[in-house]
């Protein structure tokens, strides 16, 4: 399409765009299934008026301001008029249900501070929730979102330079230490033409369509901002009507007529489970792209299975590859190309990291392709030493190009353990194979055990299949004692929190069997606690290395959200002694570099 | 609708949601999060309730749902 530039011109930066976008439009969609427009071509004046009313609000160019808000249309309005007021936002979290309100305002405050944030804008609805937060976050002011767009007098817009940042992504780190990404002009312009342009092609009669919360990067960036650079019609649904309705994501596709959406792993998997294709028709859908998570290709394909009588194409599935410090999106799937999965030996993969390609049986692991960069981005996989490693060789992925962020807001340390010079250090394990990238899993939590490489997932997963365990609520890591590393696993139990000793016992019986039948492992150590005990984070993903921070000690503690600190003792007692670490594997060599360099 | 009717329902909806929670000893007071019934089940049971219902509640409401009790007083104030 004409409004998306060629990739070799320096792209238009977000304040340039909304002053020349004519076409297309928001479409919001509330609760109730009511529908509110505002049109592109709107968004110059209606932003300009926004941050002429935060400039009264006290807010100056380079301010940080929070902004929390379920209301997907207060929450991009707001956003646009921060920057158009030379400020920077900082989406947060909104407050959701059943979350530990206590827990989740500490973790916000932990953001704004470390943001320095000036003020937190939030919907009407919460601002008696956040109140308590201008206590938390010195010289922190709280704004009713809604009263800001009501405020409809005066014009301002203030250009911004292209490397001055133009939000804080705060990733899911820990609580004591949160690290907010600094997306600059230039990165998001940059990614948003990779994606717009090179991932999607976008074209006439294309319409996208999300119930992506607007916190997080690929609703944010890849719903909100990035349809600008091509003027592409965007569909958005509130978070919760997914989450109480998933079979209503499907339906709102074929009532929209649109042709491209996007979500992460588990929204397929639930969407799946939920079908409901009667009367709808999925036909027009070319882009179903899927990111954020480690892709089961098992998801993804009884998805399909379970649309293709609505007309859902299997070759729309779109595997995706993307972090928040590379904006949003690194690589992406050919389109309309049937899921590619290799299937590589587990052993080989595992202990020497070499990629041997077998056909489906047993012994083999199946990738998901996430496919290949954007023009003028470049991927590749090193070693241990930054030595680039050919295709088919488990390293780390190294992602360069214009769509790397400029590091992390007042945190010059880990800005450059990662955003090193020639490129963004991933963290993330995987390899090339005939020019298409495959992701293994974050490297620094593999278990290594016997020189052998394993993901945690693999355990949690098989812990999650015994009866009277949480299914979700499992952490797999490993310790290191006098024999070697050793195998931890952390399970939720679930239903009632008063089980007897003989029904724990049995629980933990299962599991280890289980482990031991299915991955060949053996547990150490099985500590089994109540519910809702693990801590997760604001978008309910558990924090690993708080849990395993929590189990170093003889004794571990967790705090639970309401009753307090728990205590543990071991569930049974530990199962042998691991003999002396033998061989390990190249990979080994790799973590325990990365870890010596940390200290 | 007595309180015990209203407990039986969303024992009911609970159920429609994940068979494999155990929900008979739920009672008003109860913390759904004891039950193993996490956010995202809660979810669900609120969407299946709004339907049989043919309420809607308030999203912002939401927040501070902890209880059956809490969701008996936002019926109230439902639509």
């Amino acid at each position: 399409m004409a409004a998306i530039e060629p990739s070799t011109s320096e792209p238009r930066l977000l304040l340039d765009v909304l002053e020349t976008i004519s076409t297309g439009d928001y479409a919001f969609v509330d609760g109730r299934d009511r529908v509110s427009e505002v049109p592109y071509a709107s968004l110059r004046e209606r932003v300009g008026r926004v941050a002429a009313a935060l400039a009264r609000q006290g807010i100056r160019p380079g301010d940080r301001v929070g902004l929390m808000s379920s209301d997907k249309r207060e929450l991009l309005l707001t956003f646009l008029g921060v920057v158009a007021a030379g400020a920077i936002p900082v989406p947060v979290a909104e407050a959701h249900l059943m979350a530990d309100l206590d827990a989740h305002l500490a973790s916000c405050a932990a953001i704004l501070r470390r943001a320095g944030a000036r003020a937190l804008v939030a919907s009407r609805g919460l601002v008696p929730v956040v109140w308590s937060l201008r206590a938390e976050v010195e010289g922190a002011r709280v704004l009713d979102g809604g009263a800001l767009l009501e405020d409809d007098a005066g014009d301002r817009w203030v250009e911004a330079e292209a490397d001055a940042p133009c939000f804080l992504q705060f990733t899911s780190g820990s609580t004591a230490a949160p690290k907010g990404v600094v997306v600059t002009h230039r990165s998001l312009a940059a990614n948003a033409v990779g994606i717009m342009r090179h991932g999607l092609e976008v074209r006439e009669g294309d319409r996208a369509l999300a119930w992506l919360p607007l916190f997080h990067d690929m609703g944010l960036i890849g719903f909100g901002l990035a349809p600008l650079w091509a003027a592409l019609p965007v569909v958005l649904l509130p978070t919760i009507s997914f989450l109480k309705r998933p079979h209503s994501w499907m339906a709102a596709m074929s009532r929209f007529e649109a042709t491209i959406t996007f979500a992460p792993n588990f929204a397929y998997g639930l969407a799946a489970r939920r079908a409901r294709v009667d009367g709808l028709d999925l036909s027009r859908v070319r882009v179903a792209g899927c990111g954020a998570e480690p892709i089961a290709a098992a998801t993804l394909e009884a998805f399909c299975r379970a649309y293709a009588p609505a007309g859902f194409r299997a070759e729309a599935m779109m595997p995706c590859y993307g972090l928040a410090e590379t904006t949003l999106a690194a690589t992406f799937a050919p389109r309309l190309r049937p899921l590619e999965v290799l299937h590589a030996e587990a052993e080989a993969l595992e202990v020497s990291g070499e990629v041997r390609p077998t056909s489906a049986t047993a012994g083999a692991r199946g990738c998901v392709s996430c496919g290949v960069p954007f023009p003028g981005h470049e991927v590749r996989v090193i070693d241990a030493d930054g030595r680039r490693l050919d295709e088919d060789q488990v390293g780390e992925v190294v992602v360069r190009g214009p769509s790397v962020a400029g590091g992390y807001w007042d945190d010059p340390d880990a800005s450059r353990d990662v955003f090193v010079d020639d490129g963004l250090r991933t963290g993330d394990l995987g390899f090339l194979h005939q020019g298409e990238l495959y992701l293994l899993g974050r490297e620094k939590e593999l278990i290594i055990l016997h020189g052998r490489n394993h993901h945690p997932h693999v355990f949690e997963l098989e812990a999650a299949e015994i009866d009277g365990v949480r299914r979700g609520n499992v952490v797999a890591f490993s310790r290191l004692g006098p024999g070697g590393d050793e195998l931890v696993i952390v399970a939720e139990l679930s239903g009632r929190p008063d089980r007897d000793p003989v029904e724990r016992a049995e629980v933990e019986r299962a599991l280890r069997a289980r482990i031991k039948r299915r991955t060949g492992a053996v547990v150490k150590d099985v500590y089994l606690v109540d519910e809702g005990t693990l801590p997760k984070t604001t978008s309910g993903k558990l924090k690993r290395a708080e849990v395993k921070r929590a189990c170093g000690g003889a004794t571990p503690r967790f705090v639970h959200p309401r009753r307090g600190p728990v205590s543990l003792g071991r569930a049974a007692i530990g199962v042998g002694r691991h003999v002396a670490r033998g061989v390990v594997g190249r990979l080994g060599h790799l973590i325990e570099a990365r870890e010596e360099a940390r200290e | 609708m007595s309180e015990e009717e209203f407990v039986e329902v969303i024992r009911g909806a609970v159920r429609r949601v994940d068979l494999s929670l155990e929900v008979e000893r739920l009672e008003m007071e109860s913390s759904l999060e004891d039950f193993g019934i996490t956010s995202v089940t809660m979810m669900e049971v609120v969407g299946v309730l709004e339907d049989d219902l043919g309420l809607r509640f308030a999203d912002d409401d939401l927040v501070v749902l902890r209880t059956p009790r809490d969701l008996f007083a936002l019926i109230h104030g439902a639509s």
